[in-house]
């Protein structure tokens, strides 16, 4: 793939945590203290945080639009939910088994999506995403078709910590494979070949001259990616011991993106922020009103586009620059 | 010295219109070529087909004695092709650094030696590769070519559109450059006394053929001639 720099060439940018990302895990880890009524929630929010985390790998540094990846997160799902109903309820190899469904899927799935431009990536990835979802539909004996697969019941974590209803080891667990991944992705971007994927975000036709495979590298990326939303799905699997069909649907793409694009992409962070504000939004606004809370989601979408360029994240950036600024 | 680049008989262009007609050239390691003409003669035309951008319909071109046009551009650029585009080919998303480790390969240079020749660069190594000015982008092209760790360097046009003091500037260094790397260099330039200077060699295209090459110190020294050729005002 990509060399190491030489011995005596600087660090890349951004190899060092910096102090608001060391408080941001922090944070992540004193919730689990200051809500322990809500480590069920908090435990999807990471789920949800990490798959967005794979979305943003593929869309905001190699800049592949996807309206399927529910397609991978499924895939996972079903891997990891599998293993368990078949005999084997080890969770952490139960996860290398979702990572590698997702690749898989990915994999072969990469050669139809790296082609075309971004209308017709949209098409491709939503007709992958559709056929995934229908064919475990049909394959009931297999999947549990629309009843879900019943059965997934997990061993003990490291045959010590239970899988509990109040989401105590759920949230741990999750926390702590969202953290390892996380770091991965980051390291990922940080590298030449991730530098690389954002000059083919800007623009393709540059990069072969400087040395990039542009084709080659964009099915690496989407790989990666899909293998690290499978471990996703293989953690709601193994956290809520069910895998409904909706793993697959297209709904679950759809406000991933929206999760995203709230957040902001390009950014890592982006995705784990917006997971937290729409899964607590909606935790909040389905309280007053179960029927009406995509209304309001759907304000704060058009607010935050509208008036926050790259999301929250990107909101928050623009106001800490202007009051540094203001300052002056 | 090793032969490292040879062109034979290529006719070459943009799909099916031929820009380049039978244009043929040999270079050696660590040689160095000015490649002349009026406008639209074909000079960056002849570059971007040694980068695999064009189609090429007749002939033949070998690197160090390998076939060159078998290779995708990306190949081309491994192999040893440092390329400096006219249009500079910033990226908005990248910084002045990352422009460079982004294409980083093993070799002489890295961050540290082209911030030695360029530390205007290392000044602005966190600015975005639009905050730039002409001259430090120009500078950042070719710093980043020669991260690629290259055999043979492409300059095409690199004094375009720059003030004359960055000229200069930017001059003394590709001099330094030329001079002591081991490079092979063919330069494009409109300053024809400029390359001329530079270079050991000279070929001059009109309408995509060869209508001179020579040495250039001799057509330098021949101003009616170099007149005739480019008309240099």
């Amino acid at each position: 793939m990509t060399s190491a720099p030489a011995p005596d060439a600087p660090r890349l940018p951004g190899a060092r945590w910096s102090a608001p990302e060391i408080a941001f895990w922090l944070l992540a880890v004193a919730a689990f203290f200051a809500f322990p009524a809500y480590r069920v929630l908090g435990s999807q929010i990471l789920i949800t945080g990490l798959f967005a985390v794979t979305l943003d790998l593929i869309l905001g540094y190699a800049g592949i639009v996807s309206l399927g990846h529910a397609a991978f997160f499924g895939a996972g799902a079903y891997a990891a939910g599998l293993l368990t109903v078949h005999g084997w309820g080890e969770p952490v190899s139960g996860l290398v088994a979702a990572g590698a469904a997702g690749a898989i899927v990915g994999y072969a799935t990469s050669f139809l999506v790296v082609r075309g431009a971004d209308l017709a990536r949209l098409m491709v990835t939503l007709g992958i995403g559709l056929l995934l979802y229908e064919a475990a539909n049909k394959a009931a004996f297999v999947t549990g078709g629309v009843d879900g697969l019943s059965g997934v019941s997990m061993w003990k974590l490291f045959g010590v910590f239970p899988f509990d209803l109040a989401g105590n080891t759920a949230y741990l667990y999750s926390l702590a494979v969202l953290f390892v991944l996380f770091a991965l992705a980051r390291r990922i971007v940080n590298s030449p070949f991730g530098l690389s994927l954002r000059g083919i975000r800007e623009n393709g036709r540059r990069m072969p001259a400087i040395g990039s495979p542009v084709a080659r590298r964009l099915i690496a990326i989407y790989t990666i990616s899909a293998a690290m939303a499978g471990v996703a799905g293989g953690l709601l699997a193994q956290t809520t011991q069910f895998v409904g069909l909706d793993v697959l649907s297209f709904p679950r793409s759809a406000d991933l993106m929206i999760v995203l694009v709230l957040g902001g992409t390009g950014r890592l962070y982006g995705g784990l922020v917006g997971a937290a504000v729409f899964m607590i939004a909606h935790h909040l606004l389905s309280d007053l009103n179960p029927v009406y809370w995509q209304f309001w989601l759907g304000l704060l979408l058009v607010v935050v586009v509208m008036f926050a360029r790259g999301g929250i994240l990107g909101g928050v950036d623009a106001l800490r620059r202007r009051s540094r600024g203001a300052s002056r | 010295m090793a032969e490292l680049l040879a062109v034979d008989g290529v006719t070459a262009g943009y799909g099916d219109g031929v820009v380049l007609d039978d244009v043929s050239l040999r270079l050696d390691e660590g040689d160095t070529l000015a490649l002349l003409g009026r406008n639209g003669m074909g000079k960056t035309t002849l570059l971007v087909t040694l980068m695999g951008l064009t189609r090429l319909h007749r002939g033949r071109l070998s690197w160090r004695g390998a076939d060159l046009a078998a290779l995708p551009t990306h190949r081309r650029s491994r192999a040893g092709l440092g390329w400096v585009p006219q249009e500079r080919h910033m990226f908005a998303s990248l910084t002045v650094e990352e422009h460079l480790t982004a294409v980083a390969r093993p070799g002489h240079w890295n961050v540290a030696r082209v911030y030695g020749i360029f530390p205007r660069l290392a000044e602005r190594r966190t600015n975005f590769g639009n905050q730039l000015s002409g001259g430090e982008q120009q500078m950042l092209a070719i710093g980043r070519a020669l991260m690629v760790n290259p055999g043979l360097l492409l300059l095409d046009e690199p004094m375009e559109g720059l003030a004359p003091i960055i000229v200069q500037e930017l001059m003394s260094v590709v001099r330094d450059l030329v001079a002591d790397s081991g490079m092979a260099v063919i330069v494009v330039e409109q300053h024809a006394k400029l390359a001329l200077s530079l270079t050991r060699q000279v070929i001059v295209l009109e309408r995509g053929r060869v209508v001179h090459r020579g040495a250039s110190e001799a057509l330098l020294a021949d101003p009616a001639t170099l007149q005739r050729l480019v008309a240099v005002s």
